[in-house]
């Protein structure tokens, strides 16, 4: 489900690329379009979200693999969801020491690490300023390298943890 | 058996201390994971007969294939071995519990775990990512099941999953059970009191690994097209037994109890904050299917009202402190009730029984947790004994216990609430007959099905679908009350096998009738074409574990494990058929609700002795003895059991 009005579209083409990213950023990166929301109060902490994201990406399920990350207390009942929210100006990307390794899609936005080019380093994991449980930029250790939820930018039909999600928790919104 | 299995079962010997992992293949091809390896593990092992509290009784989690994985409502774990709560004599059977705890042991790099022996003292298992250490719980030991799960958290991080017992599973109570979250519970069986023999208070897993899947894309197409058609489930005309009214203030909202359910469950609800009537405290937690009639059903049987506040601190505190929800609501109190209408018992040792009042139901719960005074201890051994210890309230027992010791449950007798009607529970008096424990954890599919569905179908869609199903329409037409009752029973006892070794929620499977379409034949269209209700679990098999199997490769796997589990009743528990026709007399009684036939029906024992003849031809087991003939069990490649049977002389 991609909640894209024909509007937004359009507001978006209008958009010059680099206009709203903040003087500070040293790099010159693209602009988010999309991101994944949550609606927590409506998540019922069915974990469907975890298992298809490792499994779209991983051809596993495994919620330890998984770019989003259900946070449950089983006993109060409490769930919340972390996930990237692809930042304009994102702090990981600058961080990134290494220029192939973090790109954005043009299509989506999306902040990608691109796996092959990961050297490990855990800077961007570092400086998410979200990413206290280390969820949301996530280490491999076996693999030495990091990953981070991209939208699903190559799956047909958008990010997979929104089109199995039972109770519509979650949605895919532009940011315009 | 690279995909779907983790490949490893662990075994904790609790008297030596030691631990031990055994592969899951030798057993994974012929009894699929959950409840049918445990029965091959419990043939191998769990003879000569033996008390339930023997240090040499197994505790056998057990998960399966599809647990872990995005297959719908698949988190699931069964939990077998002799169980205390069956009368008069404990023997082998199954429970099963939702959670997450069953997809965080395969996470941990096991598909289950094997616990026998008895510590010297009480301890906890902790498994984390394939190492296992069995600690002292000397600071567990007495806690309630919430408290305890938090101590786990302190030790082991947040992550860790638990599934552990209160004091009553610790004072050995028959109605004990083993809890996970807020009430996710393997209920059944008194397993609780198992476990609490061994002196093992909780078992905590964490796991960062992974379920290697075989077919990644057929599996998402499945589960994506699946929640598209499961949440029509949300229209089957369950009753609110709840308030709304009371209800709203307490925000109650809907929170999944199986690992990966995408189904909207009418049965599942959470409340929080809700302020305590005996506790100075806030509650918060789950309920099931029978959690709200705590607080009273208007208008049912059950039409007690201490309020929906004490209701719900009453179902709280049957969570913490381990104790069996559905003993309590159709056993325990309504006997008692009906013994104080009777004149036989007016008071629970000086506390009057009387379920509007709120202190009734706290005093009620803490007496059978601690075992306190006479009434305590004698209901904590489940209703059947009390009434034999007590020497009162036989005739009021016999009343809402099944003979071998398991409350009634959609029968339309003992169970006063679901809308079971005749000819339906003929079914379920053929089920409960040759099960080995209330049948209605893992085959509500007919019983049900085809009552609630009554209600929202016309009669003509259920006779059409039930021709595609089972073959005939007999199997569910109202004319044809004892003709054709066996095949259907069958087929969901294979189903019931199904769901609780691959395993998947039985709420949630199968699928039969639905909204969708013009026929009302559940159906979902994927990429390989048009897939009906009954053939997701299959399909959910192959994708997961890449063997390709036809459902009627499953059924007979279904038919192996059945008769699996029927030959170690005849070994080991010397069932008969005159033991499967003790529940004759039960169902000879007076149904509860009125049905289509517009008066109050009863068992005609001669006709159901009929039926019972063709369900034992059927299943190709003796007319006279009920025990699995020998040529079954060979053809069903029990070779080593059907020799067995011939050396002890039971084939």
């Amino acid at each position: 489900m991609i909640l894209v009005s024909q509007d937004s579209e359009r507001s978006a083409k209008r958009m010059p690329q680099k206009a709203t990213i903040p003087s500070i950023i040293a790099r010159d990166i693209p602009q988010s379009r999309f991101e994944i929301a949550v609606d927590a109060p409506k998540c019922t902490g069915c974990g469907s979200c975890e298992l298809i994201c490792s499994l779209y990406h991983d051809g596993v399920n495994s919620p330890s693999l998984s770019r989003i990350h259900v946070v449950r207390d089983a006993l109060s009942g409490e769930n919340s969801i972390e996930i990237c929210s692809q930042c304009q100006g994102p702090e990981c990307m600058q961080a990134c020491p290494v220029k192939e390794a973090m790109v954005v899609d043009e299509k989506t936005g999306a902040r990608v690490i691109v796996e092959e080019e990961c050297t490990g380093c855990g800077n961007c994991y570092r400086a998410c300023p979200f990413n206290l449980e280390g969820c949301i930029i996530k280490h491999r250790p076996k693999e030495k390298v990091y990953v981070k939820c991209d939208l699903c930018y190559k799956r047909e039909g958008g990010p997979a943890c929104v089109e199995i999600c039972p109770q519509n928790a979650l949605s895919y919104i532009s940011h315009w | 058996m690279t995909y779907g299995w983790v490949g490893k079962i662990l075994r904790v010997d609790l008297s030596s201390g030691r631990t031990e992992v055994e592969d899951t293949d030798k057993y994974a091809e012929k009894f699929i994971g959950g409840r049918g390896i445990a029965a091959a593990i419990a043939w191998n092992e769990l003879h000569p007969v033996m008390d339930p509290f023997m240090p040499e009784n197994r505790l056998i989690f057990m998960t399966g294939p599809l647990t872990g994985t995005l297959a719908p409502a698949s988190g699931r774990t069964a939990v077998c071995g002799v169980a205390p709560q069956a009368y008069p004599t404990p023997w082998f059977t199954r429970s099963n519990m939702g959670g997450q705890w069953g997809s965080e042991l395969k996470y941990a790099g096991f598909d289950g775990v094997i616990v026998q022996g008895k510590a010297q003292n009480p301890v906890y298992i902790n498994v984390d990512d394939g190492q296992t250490e069995v600690n002292d719980a000397k600071d567990l030991w007495g806690l309630d099941t919430y408290s305890t799960q938090r101590m786990i958290w302190n030790k082991h991080g947040r992550d860790a999953k638990a599934a552990c017992i209160g004091p009553a599973g610790e004072r050995l109570a028959r109605i004990a059970v083993i809890l996970t979250e807020t009430e996710s519970a393997a209920g059944q069986g008194g397993f609780g009191a198992v476990m609490g023999s061994k002196n093992l208070k909780a078992i905590a897993v964490h796991g960062t690994g992974s379920v290697e899947v075989a077919r990644p894309d057929e599996l998402t197409e499945l589960c994506l097209e699946m929640k598209e058609e499961m949440p029509t489930a949300e229209h089957i005309p369950i009753k609110p037994s709840l308030n709304p009214e009371h209800v709203t203030p307490y925000g109650q909202r809907l929170q999944n109890c199986s690992h990966a359910c995408i189904v909207q469950c009418p049965l599942n609800h959470y409340y929080k904050s809700v302020p305590g009537v005996d506790s100075p405290t806030v509650l918060s937690g789950q309920l099931h299917c029978i959690g709200p009639v705590f607080a009273g059903a208007p208008k049912t049987f059950y039409d007690w009202n201490p309020g929906f506040r004490a209701g719900f601190e009453a179902a709280v505190l049957s969570n913490k402190y381990g104790i069996n929800q559905w003993e309590l609501i159709i056993g325990t109190v309504p006997w008692l009730r009906a013994m104080k209408q009777a004149g036989v018992l007016t008071d629970l040792d000086e506390v009057e029984i009387n379920p509007d009042n709120p202190d009734f139901w706290f005093a009620l719960i803490k007496k059978i947790a601690y075992r306190e005074g006479k009434m305590g201890n004698a209901l904590s051994e489940g209703g059947l004994r009390a009434a034999d210890i007590l020497g009162i309230g036989k005739k009021e027992a016999s009343e809402f216990w099944v003979p071998y010791g398991y409350p009634g449950h959609w029968d339309g007798r003992g169970d006063r609430i679901n809308p079971i009607f005749y000819p339906v529970w003929i079914v379920a008096a053929i089920q409960l007959a040759t099960d080995t424990r209330d049948p209605f954890s893992s085959s509500h599919g007919y019983v049900a099905g085809v009552s609630l569905w009554s209600n929202v179908l016309k009669w003509d869609d259920i006779y059409r679908i039930a021709e595609k199903v089972y073959g005939s329409n007999k199997a569910v037409n109202l004319q044809t009350p004892y003709e054709y009752k066996a095949q259907p029973a069958i087929w969901h006892q294979h189903r019931s096998v199904l769901k609780d070794s691959l395993p998947v929620c039985d709420w949630a499977f199968p699928r039969i009738y639905g909204l969708s379409g013009d026929d009302h034949y559940v159906k979902i269209a994927t990429s390989k074409g048009t897939i009906y209700g009954p053939s997701f679990e299959h399909r959910l098999f192959t994708a997961v574990t890449g063997i390709d199997v036809t459902q009627s490769d499953l059924d007979r796997t279904a038919e192996r494990i059945f008769n699996l589990e029927r030959a170690i009743q005849v070994r080991s528990h010397g069932r008969s058929r005159k033991e499967d026709e003790a529940v004759i007399p039960y169902f000879e009684t007076t149904e509860h609700f009125v049905g289509p036939t517009g008066k109050r029906e009863s068992l005609d024992k001669r006709k159901f002795i009929k039926l019972m003849d063709e369900y034992y031809a059927l299943r190709s087991w003796s007319g006279t003895t009920g025990r699995p003939t020998k040529e079954k069990l060979v053809d069903l490649g029990l070779d080593d059991v059907s020799r067995e049977m011939e050396r002890l002389n039971l084939a």
